[in-house]
């Protein structure tokens, strides 16, 4: 193979990121309030997907992550109106404290893999939800909470906001990616006992995984309680929270960032254009074509594409055989 | 060195490892030996610290090592590669071992300088051409090989070898013997866990051997070879040429009847085979493996498919047992044709198969593993008590292990299970992938006896089998294989004069 192709892939990855990001920037000053509302939705489910897939390229799969979800939208609530923090530091906060509860689970939770995992995750956002609904006293219970509006209701700074954190995430899995911990990771997601043995520190790195994939999704649930200016237990803790990520990441393509954001901005419209078309039925729609796409596309979109990518690259392949 | 003193390690009430004390030396390779079941894994996963010990140390130049995680043992110099060979499957072959590199003794390399240094091994084992194939597009020979390289480029003081020479061919684990001399090195010390004894006989310098959980003795291989305790407990006796005491014990053969209920059976016995395969081709996805075979097993014949690694001796029995749909080809079963037939169906008339590595269900007992065998055949099920006994009486131990979970057998024990399953379904025509894979030389005789005891018993045999010499013992016809073609037939008993045969499998 001559160096010129992977240089050739490599420019075009470039100048499709920087074409992107240029349009991103772009984008609020080009469309409608309705629009950029979908926009900043696109963007909220891509952090959650991309957060999500850090903790799953360990080979660990959660369906609790609204626990800190929802646990970040109450935290920056509360330090919002009690202790009178900005709304950008409450939003901080809110993700160092989501951080800070996944490294303590880490011990408990890693005790164990797989599906014993997965619901442990989900038994404890659930748990969570209970007792944001018992604590009326700070949580105001089922009521709910209301929150001022996130830049005083302006769109365009949350759409930036939302943005930041999305190329913040993006940047920070490209270096991962590029450091040994990308085969570390890897390695462990095949076998961890195997991965051990070869001097790879399992639990310490799921344990960071896990923080990180907590963290930010605790901010994006703060970003999501000052944006929609109201949370109550059921919306902060929705199963449909944890769900997302699993499903958009597996459409798109696991444990590739690609796959992640194909995945976020896909579905997020499809439903969304669903709900716009069909006056009844449209979720019956939804999962049905989600039950096609993963049968016939069991790596994802980003695995179709990247497979048909590479098949293209290298025709000695199939010449060999 | 790496010292190792008393030892113990017991699950539930069975000490698995039981005051075991050894040293392995700098420059020096120590072979762990013992019956299956004898804890030389589980000593193994001690010091690897896969398990933590009941009580005993373990120390690396008097640093203690017990206690420790398995990252901090590896990165204290100690590595080991695995029995079944554990690659990590996303990676490519330049990775997985360029992996262990970054992670491994010296964890200052970066990316780029473990990326050289896997190179480095890549080119000594001879897998350039395939650094970036992932590891399920190798050969099972090349595995072993990724898997010795991922643990030699940790640089360690103590490598740990866990029964890398099981499964090779005879050819192929000269190769190996002379990948391990190689690794011989004034600082590197080496403890493999082998059941070739020839290669144990060959490459150690000092042999442990493990019974029930204890050290058994310690020795010079000579010493160990000739002493009376490890004869009878672990290899057996002797066994001549000829195969001659399988053949006495055969005649005693139980009344393991096949399917059909006699009628047509003997008369056509003599014209029909039992099995008949023409032209066979069958792939993986654009691979082909196979290329046009012709088999035939006649009645109550044993016949042996045997061949290096990689051959297509497991996709023939694949393609035959309908788990692999072939590409051309016809496979006919007691002169019907069954090339296109699901696998639940040509189960059901009368072609059991033993897959490979036993694939017992690990958390049934022992006795419904068994049943488990009749359970979707219907002309056995209605006979399953007696044909149980049948097998219990075929395998004595069987019965006193009946209500005990499979995965708690010894690695004999559960193939006795495995086969023993496959009988259930009352078979004519058993077919066997490697039954004696990883097992230690005493139960590969037993299981070479149980075989011929079934073929007396008036079934036919189709068996693939890397182990030549028993091969040869047991068959009555073999076919070679070679890249997916078969390149000899021939009655076993002519082979035994077939210098260059004999040569080319080592036997020489």
């Amino acid at each position: 193979m001559t160096s010129s192709a992977p240089a050739r892939w490599r420019f075009l990855g470039t100048a499709t990121g920087i074409i992107a990001v240029a349009a991103l920037a772009a984008l609020p000053f080009l469309v409608d309030a309705y629009m950029l509302h979908w926009a900043i939705t696109v963007l909220k489910f891509a952090v959650l997907t991309l957060a999500w897939d850090i903790l799953a390229r360990t080979g660990q799969v959660s369906f609790g992550h609204a626990a800190f979800f929802g646990l970040g939208a109450y935290v920056a609530v509360l330090a919002s109106s009690t202790l009178g923090l900005g709304q950008i530091l409450s939003m901080l906060v809110a993700g160092v404290v989501a951080a800070g509860l996944a490294t303590c689970l880490s011990a408990l939770f890693f005790r164990v893999r797989g599906i014993y995992f997965a619901i442990l995750t989900l038994a404890f956002a659930e748990v969570l939800k209970v007792c944001a609904t018992m604590l009326t006293g700070m949580t105001g219970g089922a009521m709910g909470l209301s929150a001022r509006p996130l830049f005083g209701g302006d769109a365009v700074k949350s759409y930036f906001f939302i943005l930041i954190l999305a190329l913040f995430t993006i940047a920070t899995m490209w270096l991962l990616s590029r450091t040994r911990y990308h085969f570390g990771i890897t390695a462990m997601r095949s076998s961890p006992e195997v991965a051990a043995a070869f001097g790879i520190p399992v639990v310490p790195i799921r344990t960071i995984a896990y923080s990180v994939s907590a963290g930010l999704t605790g901010v994006v649930g703060a970003f999501y309680a000052f944006y929609t200016t109201y949370i109550n237990p059921e919306s902060a803790f929705d199963v449909a929270i944890s769900v997302a990520p699993v499903i958009m990441s597996i459409f798109g393509g696991l444990y590739s960032i690609a796959g992640g954001i194909i995945g976020a901005v896909t579905l997020t419209l499809l439903q969304e254009y669903l709900r716009t078309t069909f006056e009844y039925g449209s979720l019956i729609v939804y999962g049905l074509l989600l039950i096609v796409s993963i049968l016939f596309m069991p790596k994802g979109v980003w695995g179709l594409v990247s497979g048909l990518a590479s098949r293209q690259r290298s025709p000695a392949r199939e010449v060999a055989s | 060195m790496l010292r190792i003193r008393n030892l113990s390690k017991s699950f539930g009430g069975v000490r698995a490892v039981d005051n075991v004390s050894f040293d392995v030396p700098l420059g020096a390779i120590v072979a762990l030996i013992g019956p299956n079941g004898a804890g030389k894994t589980s000593t193994f996963n001690l010091i690897s610290g896969l398990l933590p010990p009941d009580s005993g140390s373990v120390t690396l130049f008097d640093k203690p090592l017990t206690g420790k995680s398995p990252d901090e043992i590896c990165r204290a110099g100690v590595a080991r590669t695995f029995q079944i060979s554990q690659l990590f499957e996303t990676l490519s072959i330049r990775e997985n071992i360029q992996t262990a590199a970054l992670f491994g003794r010296s964890t200052r390399d970066d990316v780029q300088a473990a990326a050289r240094r896997s190179d480095e091994l890549v080119e000594a084992f001879d897998l350039g051409s395939h650094a970036n194939a992932l590891p399920k597009d190798l050969t099972f020979a090349q595995r072993r090989n990724v898997e010795i390289a991922r643990a030699l480029v940790m640089d360690p003081q103590i490598l740990l070898l866990d029964e890398v020479l099981a499964g090779l061919t005879a050819s192929e684990i000269e190769e190996a013997i002379a990948i391990v001399e190689r690794v011989k090195s004034p600082t590197v010390g080496i403890l493999l866990v082998e059941h070739q004894m020839r290669a144990v006989m060959r490459l150690a310098d000092s042999v442990v051997v493990m019974m029930n959980g204890g050290v058994l003795m310690q020795g010079s291989p000579e010493e160990v070879r000739k002493h009376p305790k490890v004869l009878s407990a672990y290899l057996g006796e002797e066994i001549d040429a000829s195969g001659s005491h399988i053949a006495t014990r055969s005649e005693e053969a139980l009344s393991l009847n096949s399917t059909a209920d006699g009628g047509g059976r003997s008369v056509s016995a003599a014209a029909e085979p039992v099995l008949s395969i023409r032209n066979l081709s069958a792939g993986y996805g654009p691979l082909t493996a196979l290329h046009g075979i012709d088999i035939d097993v006649g009645d109550n014949e044993l016949v042996a498919l045997i061949g290096s690694n990689g051959m297509g001796k497991s996709t023939t029995l694949k393609a035959i047992s309908g788990l692999l749909v072939p590409l051309a080809g016809k496979v006919h079963f007691e002169g019907r044709d069954v090339t296109h037939l699901p696998a639940h169906s040509i189960v059901r008339l009368g072609l059991g198969q033993v897959p490979e590595g036993r694939q017992l269900f690990q958390y049934m007992s022992v006795e419904d593993n068994l049943m488990l065998g009749a359970a979707f055949v219907a002309q056995a099920w209605g006979a399953r008590r007696e044909r149980l006994d049948e097998i219990f009486a075929l395998f004595p131990r069987l019965a006193e292990r009946r209500s005990q979970r499979a995965g708690s057998l010894s690695g004999g024990e559960q193939q006795m299970v495995a086969i023993g399953r496959a009988l259930m379904a009352r078979p004519r025509l058993l077919m066997l992938d490697e039954p004696t894979i990883g097992l230690a030389p005493i139960v590969v005789a037993e299981t070479f006896e149980a075989i011929s005891r079934i073929k007396a018993a008036g079934v036919s045999v189709l068996l693939v089998e890397q182990n030549v010499g028993w091969a040869l013992r047991v068959a009555d016809r073999v076919y070679v294989m070679e890249s997916g073609k078969i390149v000899l037939a021939e009655k076993a008993e002519n082979l035994w004069a077939n210098r260059e045969f004999l040569q080319s499998f080592g036997l020489g």
